[in-house]
């Protein structure tokens, strides 16, 4: 089911193959708003003006990296809720951990299906407003 | 890293990214065998070995999406050996095992 609050999405990126095609099935598939970035720096100075719901971030990018580009934005007092989502193939559950403890939303591990990537944007959508609801509920 | 395919030259199925992958492959190849020499170059520098390292992280994360699995299995299993390396909690490979795990990556592609 896809969740109408769910629109645009900023997608950091350095591998210029990978950022193509993640971007095409986004929109193809998904009919999201993407904005692909190619670090996190550029990310972070696009950032204002394109007001994303969801932020997909690559782990290992050169100069500042995914937990980097992570910590920056949580700086900045309108990102400091903003839903973010790795992706990587980093995924043993050690790293997952060690996402979850910087505060990221959930993970998409690498590689992934294009045809089935909405889908899995929108099912980590889902889990994280699920997990903030149920917070909110117990008053956290 | 190479640069952004050209508008058009991408498109979604099976066939069409198989096709684009093969197209890119040995490009991404020549950048990795590029960071290898720059490694030995210069003696595991950190720099050379975190490029290294992150072409093939990068290739290992691609190969699968573009339905090249055998290329991301190779190349994972040289981001496994290298990760350790750049996070400064192993020694640096010999250079012979490296060249194995990349002549795996060439013939996976």
């Amino acid at each position: 089911m896809k969740d109408p609050s769910l629109r645009r999405i900023l997608f950091v990126e350095d591998d210029p193959d990978i950022q193509a095609v993640a971007r095409m099935a986004l929109e193809a598939v998904g009919g999201f708003t993407v904005l692909a970035c190619a670090s996190g720096s550029e990310a972070l100075s696009r950032l204002g003006d394109f007001a994303p719901d969801l932020v997909l971030l690559d782990v290992v990018m050169p100069g500042m990296d995914g937990p980097a580009t992570l910590a920056a934005l949580r700086q900045i007092p309108a990102c400091r809720d903003l839903p973010v989502v790795f992706m990587t193939s980093r995924v043993d559950a050690q790293d997952v951990a060690a996402y979850r403890d910087l505060g990221v939303g959930d993970v998409i591990a690498k590689p992934f299906d294009p045809m089935a990537l909405s889908d899995q944007v929108h099912s980590v959508w889902k889990s994280m407003r699920a997990r903030v609801d149920a917070a909110r509920q117990c008053g956290v | 890293m190479t640069e952004p395919p050209a508008e058009g030259s991408l498109e979604l199925g099976s066939a069409p990214l198989r096709d684009y992958f093969a197209a890119r492959l040995p490009e991404r190849l020549r950048q990795i065998e590029d960071a290898w020499t720059e490694v030995r170059a210069t003696g595991w520098s950190a720099g050379a070995a975190h490029n290294f390292h992150r072409l093939v992280h990068s290739l290992s994360g691609a190969g699968s999406t573009f339905g090249f699995p055998a290329v991301s299995e190779a190349a994972r299993r040289l981001e496994r050996l290298l990760k350790p390396v750049v996070q400064g909690t192993a020694t640096p490979p010999a250079d012979e095992t490296v060249g194995e795990l990349l002549a795996g990556i060439r013939r996976s592609g």
